[in-house]
Order: structure tokens, then C-alpha cells, then sequence
């Protein structure tokens, strides 16, 4: 018996076998390994600056409480600020996807890099669609599909599910790499606005991280939130 | 045994290791606590590690704290074993309050039963000495 029918399956189900790529590091970068980013808790600090807000994201941001922060009650990071958390990440490189595996609460991305589209009637999703493509010494990804529930970093900048990332990593170095991500959300800002950041190789491996093991931290918080019962 | 533990709070200052919450989210800048009592157990789990303390008042009566420190994979990384603070261990902690009230803290420094102090809170969380010039082994 199977759990799904060939719709619940998904497109991903039905797509012909990915094409075959080159090899990571033979006319694509190899961007295989244990890689981490530097801890970036507020996006303003590599911006520069306040963040081009709508007065609606200005006032999201004014008004959060540190206490709302999904990732405080364990729920996924969404795409992008599970990168810039202070834990190492693994990207895993095959022909047609590379996969990121997340030490921070043990998740996965999968960057299809197969030709295929965004699908059609994507639903909202914490992590989003992402496609990508090479472009010399880069990997080039946009995401699409990311639930408004996830926050963009721990100093409680949010967005909508108009979100639109990009994402470039380009190898600098065969122990580094960079990773600049424009974040295009005409909900929340009034123009598309990019931060870079360094990618390093780490020699330790990523290990398990379940963030609801011990978290004991729900019944202080300072939130609109209901107290649990 | 403790030399170790204090290089691995001075490594866990320089490397930040909080991403689970704000400082702010549950905790009160304007409320310094000092604790002086005995260590009666350590959850080593994720996404903090918690530690208890029972401290008495003058006339002896115990009351328990749960202390929030940093993550226990940053904290392994840099050395910290689960056995890094045992029951039994006499500890004085500089930390800071819950604002809710309760019995909770979160760690910054700990000064050992030896007298060296070390970092114990998680740095760039936004709270008090949590920058790096601030914590080391004194």
C-alpha cells in the first residue's frame, strides 16, 4: 500500500532522471563539506544600516517581541537564517541537487540544479522552493514558497510570503566560499537589499541538534503568545 | 580538569552560541543576580545547556535555580563534557533574572570552587558582557 497517490507524490515524482553534470570542481565549484558562517544575529550589521522597510515592516520590526520568535519554540529557521546561526552546515553535491543538511534542529535544504521550474500552485512551505544553476565559479539559487511564518534573523526582522531569495555562493578559496543573499520582498521592503557573508571550512563534522530535547525556555518568555497550560 | 573547563568558557566567549532566542526574549538586563550555591545537576541537551543550583538563605533553607548556558554542540566543540559541572560542585554564578520572576537565570560568568571565573553565557545573544572583551579568566 502506498501512503501517497501519484498527486500527493508531487512533480518531483514523475521528472526524468537529472541530467549529468561535471564533477564538482571540473567547470562547477566544489562546494562540498562541512562549511560555517559567521554568527549574524541582526541582518543590519552586514547591511550596513536599517533595512529599506515598508512602513508595514517597519512597524513588524518596531513592535516584535523577542519572546515571538518562532525559532524560540523550535519551529524551522526558514531557508536563509538557518546559514547565518551559530552552527555549521554540510552542502552534499550530486548531479541535478545539492543538499544541505543543517546541524541547527538536524534540517535539510535541496537546491534542485536539474533545469526543472519552480511548480506551479506552490503552497508556502517553511524552507521554500529553491532551484539553482551554475554560472562559472557560482551557484546561483532562487527560492520561492517561503511560509511568512519563519523570521529572517533572531533581531526579529520578518517577511511575507511575497519573499523571493537569491542566493550566490562563490568558491574564493578552496576553504572558503561567499554567500550573498538579496532578499526581494515587496511587502516588507520598499526594494530588493543583499548582504554578504564568508563561508569557512570547518574540520569538525556537524553533529545532532534537537532543538525540542530541553527547551525549557517557552514558559518565560515575554510574549503575545498564549502561556502554556 | 578545570583548567580545561576554563579554557573551554574562554573559547565559548569568543564563539558565539546562541541563536535558539534573543537575551531580551526572557531575560532582564536590569536585574544582576549573584548566586553562590551547590551544582545539583546538569541537563546536557540541546538548545541550552541547563545547570541547577540549591542555594541557602541565612537560615539555611535551599532554594533551586535553573541556569541557562550556552549550546551543548558549540560548548562540546570547545572541549566541555557533560561531566564538565557534577553535582556536588560549589560554584558562585553572575548571571541575570528571568523577567517573569521565576527561579531562572541565565548564566554569564561562574567562579569556580578554586576561584577562577569563566564565561558561561552565550556571546552576541544582545545581553550584558556578551561581547568579547568581557568574561575571560580573570
Amino acid at each position: 500500500m502506498s501512503y501517497f497517490n501519484d498527486a500527493q507524490a508531487g512533480e518531483n515524482a514523475t521528472l526524468p532522471l537529472p541530467p549529468k553534470l561535471p564533477p564538482p570542481g571540473d567547470g562547477i565549484p566544489d562546494l562540498n563539506g562541512v562549511w560555517e558562517l559567521p554568527y549574524t544575529p541582526d541582518l543590519e550589521r552586514p547591511f550596513g544600516g536599517a533595512l529599506p522597510f515598508t512602513p508595514l515592516g517597519a512597524d513588524k520590526y518596531k513592535t516584535h517581541l523577542g519572546g515571538d520568535d518562532p525559532h524560540g519554540y523550535c519551529q524551522p529557521t526558514g531557508p536563509t537564517r538557518a546559514f547565518h546561526s551559530p552552527f555549521p552546515f554540510q552542502l552534499v553535491q550530486s548531479a541535478g541537487m545539492t543538499v544541505v543538511l543543517f546541524e541547527i534542529d538536524h534540517n535539510f535544504r535541496r537546491i534542485f540544479t536539474d533545469g526543472r521550474p519552480h511548480p506551479k500552485d506552490l503552497d508556502t512551505t517553511w524552507y521554500g522552493d529553491s532551484i539553482g544553476h551554475y554560472e562559472g565559479s557560482k551557484l546561483i539559487v532562487d527560492t520561492i514558497g517561503i511560509s511568512d511564518r519563519s523570521w529572517l534573523d533572531t533581531a526579529g526582522h520578518q517577511h511575507s510570503d511575497k519573499l523571493h531569495v537569491t542566493e550566490v555562493f562563490e568558491k574564493t578559496g578552496p576553504d572558503s566560499f561567499s554567500w550573498t543573499v538579496t532578499y526581494n520582498d515587496p511587502v516588507y521592503f520598499t526594494k530588493p537589499w543583499s548582504i554578504r557573508l564568508t563561508a569557512k571550512r570547518q574540520k569538525y563534522d556537524i553533529m545532532e541538534m534537537i532543538c525540542t530535547d530541553n527547551n525549557q525556555d517557552i514558559p518565560h518568555y515575554i510574549t503575545s503568545k498564549p502561556k502554556p497550560q | 580538569m578545570k583548567t580545561s573547563l576554563c579554557s573551554v568558557f574562554a573559547l565559548a566567549l569568543v564563539m558565539p552560541a546562541l541563536a535558539h532566542h534573543s537575551f531580551a526574549a526572557e531575560y532582564d538586563s536590569k536585574q544582576p543576580i549573584t548566586l553562590k550555591g551547590v551544582v545539583t545537576h546538569l541537563d546536557w541537551m540541546n538548545p541550552h545547556v541547563y545547570f541547577y543550583v540549591d542555594v541557602a538563605d541565612k537560615d539555611g533553607k535551599l532554594t533551586r535555580w535553573a541556569c541557562e548556558a550556552g549550546n551543548p554542540n558549540a560548548l562540546a566543540r570547545r572541549g566541555w563534557k557533560k561531566d564538565s559541572l557534577k553535582e556536588g560542585d560549589q560554584i558562585t554564578i553572575q548571571a541575570f533574572r528571568a523577567k517573569d520572576g521565576s527561579n531562572t537565570v541565565n548564566a554569564r560568568s561562574i567562579t569556580l570552587a578554586d576561584g577562577k571565573q569563566v564565561f558561561a553565557g552565550s556571546s552576541d545573544d544582545g545581553g550584558p558582557d556578551s561581547g568579547e572583551s568581557k568574561g575571560r579568566l580573570n
